[in-house]
């Protein structure tokens, strides 16, 4: 993958990125790249390697083997501060006995910067992120939104080559996470430098991100678009880790059949079934009514329970579950991988 | 409610008038009698001449002078080397644990032990010390009987005995501080040295001022250290205020004066303490940041 990238990329480069330590692998032969404005999710569930990538990019760890090199110079072998990258922890990492403002500047007294440049600058984004209110309060003295501000604030005065970001919204609750969303994305795509933003929630690489990396066990399972990774997944996995509610999983002995809640129907039990669908006859367990939609699961015999989303809520009792064949991801049912040939008619 | 709360607290309560309050009472009432053997130790009125013999009486200054110097040079060393040690033993180190354990075994002996032994160390002319200086062809150091130079071998004995409780406190300081601080400060580009004087001191500050009132508080009253190692001589030069309040009981018998003796230091030990405890207090605010 690294090899197709052209001469004199300017973004983030990964190439072959390893760390070992011990016997285990926390990263495995990672490439990807991430153009400047550009962002990048790394999603995975927890022990997958991403937060451990972020902190060999950031220089925190020191990679086993591989590359990294940020606008064209190899940084792997640098010291953090030299890479001039900004990170914004997931516990945010405030110095508790510093002010907001102070929290803002050290970086720049560290670095020797003149007062009047830290005044100046400090202004500016404490003006940008609308912390004036909060300039002289410690980190304590501040709500979980307000914290999470001042760690990007930081992050934002340290003028990055590089912006990373860990699970930067784990601490907040779930409404303030679904309206921080396209406030941080605008705010990110402003820097004009690459951003990679680890998490494992799929709304949030999803709603923030330009394209996702999914993760497993340290090794890149797919890298696109949220859109490529739902409809045309490479495996099981990243079939099952993006989608709410997740993938459905129809055995078919050495085969699985992978479609999604959406894409399938319910019928009356014993319909015949048209040319070029398939069917199940089972029971309808229950619903979950969602507002807009039903969720109902159905338990067929042979199968784990199957979730349809759909508009109305079907009746109780007995019923036909059924899915166009072109619809229905092949995978194999030991390993997992996607079977060639499957899927190609999902719907756009 | 109120007197629930009252109730609750009053075994802890009765606990602490029964050890502190009802001993510190008899001890100011005895500081107004004479009870010696002149008395036939039979307590006897005196009003404030115990409090006026001790305003006169030079040894008692003396020892006072004594007494703040040996613990302020062990403490400031103690807090120096502790605080190293501390850092030290923070640092991912291999066996780390087992020198932990080790740094902390002077602070596990009895110092009555450590003391003899030290007396030991410090022996003119067969103690170790001294015969390695000996060895190198210089004269042998009067480490128990020069008064400029005994002080400082008890202030030395204490520092061996009592760093590791320091250490052991300000260890448990800096792992309480999360690492990504450093993190954060070694992306901004923090040298060790700043990282140090800009994260670890001012998070650390509360456990050196606990560590300071700790051991203030025990080294204004040392006695058992001074006892073993040289007694309080050379001519009464590492006396303490402790020692000579001992002596005026259990070898003078004269227990009016001796009350009045350790009321008289109980008062230096306020003082001192309630000012670290000032400063302490001054910091709470930053502890309350740190939870």
């Amino acid at each position: 993958m690294s090899s197709s990238t052209p001469a004199g990329f300017m973004g983030l480069e990964l190439c072959a990125l390893s760390r070992q330590v011990g016997s285990h692998t926390l990263v495995d032969q990672l490439s990807l790249q991430v153009a400047p404005g550009e962002i990048l999710a790394l999603l995975g569930p927890s022990g997958c390697g991403k937060s451990s990538t972020l902190r060999l990019i950031a220089g925190l760890d020191r990679a086993s083997s591989g590359e990294i090199r940020l606008g064209g110079r190899v940084i792997t072998a640098l010291a953090p501060a030299e890479r001039q990258v900004a990170m914004v922890f997931q516990s945010y990492a405030l110095f508790p006995h510093l002010s907001v403002e102070r929290n803002l500047s050290l970086g720049m007294e560290l670095r020797g910067l003149a007062k009047a440049e830290i005044q100046h600058q400090l202004e500016q984004v404490l003006a940008l992120m609308q912390l004036e209110g909060l300039r002289q309060r410690k980190p304590a003295e501040l709500s979980g939104g307000q914290r999470q501000r001042v760690a990007l604030a930081r992050a934002l005065i340290r003028r990055p080559a590089l912006f990373l970001l860990d699970e930067p919204m784990s601490n907040l609750d779930a409404q303030l996470r679904d309206n921080l969303r396209a406030e941080l994305r605008t705010l990110l795509r402003s820097t004009g430098v690459p951003v990679v933003y680890v998490t494992h929630d799929q709304h949030e690489a999803m709603g923030l991100a330009d394209r996702i990396a999914v993760l497993r066990e340290g090794r890149l399972q797919q890298l696109g678009t949220a859109e490529t990774l739902y409809r045309d997944p490479t495996n099981r996995f990243v079939a099952r880790f993006l989608g709410s509610p997740s993938i459905n999983l129809i055995e078919r002995g050495e085969e699985q059949l992978g479609l999604r809640p959406e894409l399938l129907e319910l019928a009356e039990a014993g319909s015949p079934v048209p040319q070029g669908w398939e069917a199940l006859e089972g029971e309808l367990s229950h619903r979950e009514w969602l507002g807009d939609r039903v969720i109902s699961h159905v338990h067929c015999p042979g199968q784990a329970s199957l979730k349809v989303l759909s508009r109305e809520a079907p009746a109780d009792g007995a019923l036909q579950l059924r899915w166009r064949q072109a619809h229905a991801l092949r995978f194999e049912a030991r390993s997992g991988k996607r079977l060639p040939g499957s899927g190609a008619a999902h719907p756009s | 409610m109120r007197w629930r709360l009252w109730l609750l607290m009053a075994p802890a309560l009765a606990l602490l008038l029964a050890v502190f309050a009802v001993p510190l009472l008899h001890y100011l009432w005895l500081s107004t009698q004479a009870q010696s053997v002149l008395t036939g130790l039979l307590p006897e009125p005196i009003g404030a001449q115990q409090w006026l013999r001790l305003w006169n009486d030079s040894r008692f200054w003396q020892d006072t002078w004594q007494t703040l110097r040996f613990s302020a040079a062990s403490v400031s060393l103690e807090m120096l080397l502790g605080l190293a040690i501390a850092l030290l033993l923070d640092q991912p180190l291999r066996g780390r644990g087992v020198l932990r354990t080790i740094s902390l075994l002077p602070w596990a002996l009895p110092t009555t032990v450590m003391a003899l032994g030290w007396r030991w160390i410090f022996n003119d002319p067969y103690g170790p010390i001294n015969r390695l200086v000996a060895g190198l062809g210089l004269p042998a150091i009067p480490f128990l009987s020069n008064p400029a130079i005994t002080w400082m071998a008890a202030v030395g004995a204490d520092t061996w005995k009592t760093t590791p409780f320091v250490a052991l406190l300000l260890l448990a300081g800096l792992q309480a501080i999360p690492a990504d601080l450093y993190e954060a400060a070694a992306l901004e580009g923090a040298t060790p040295w700043q990282s140090l004087r800009r994260i670890t001191l001012p998070l650390l500050t509360p456990y050196l001022l606990i560590a300071l009132l700790f051991r203030l508080a025990q080294a204004l009253g040392v006695f058992d250290l001074i006892q073993v190692l040289t007694g309080g001589g050379p001519a009464g030069s590492t006396e303490s205020l402790a020692l000579y309040a001992y002596l005026n009981a259990m070898r003078f018998l004269d227990f009016g004066y001796s009350a009045t003796l350790l009321l008289g230091s109980f008062a230096i030990l306020l003082v001192l303490c309630g000012a670290a405890a000032l400063l302490w207090r001054g910091n709470s605010r930053l502890q309350g940041a740190l939870r």
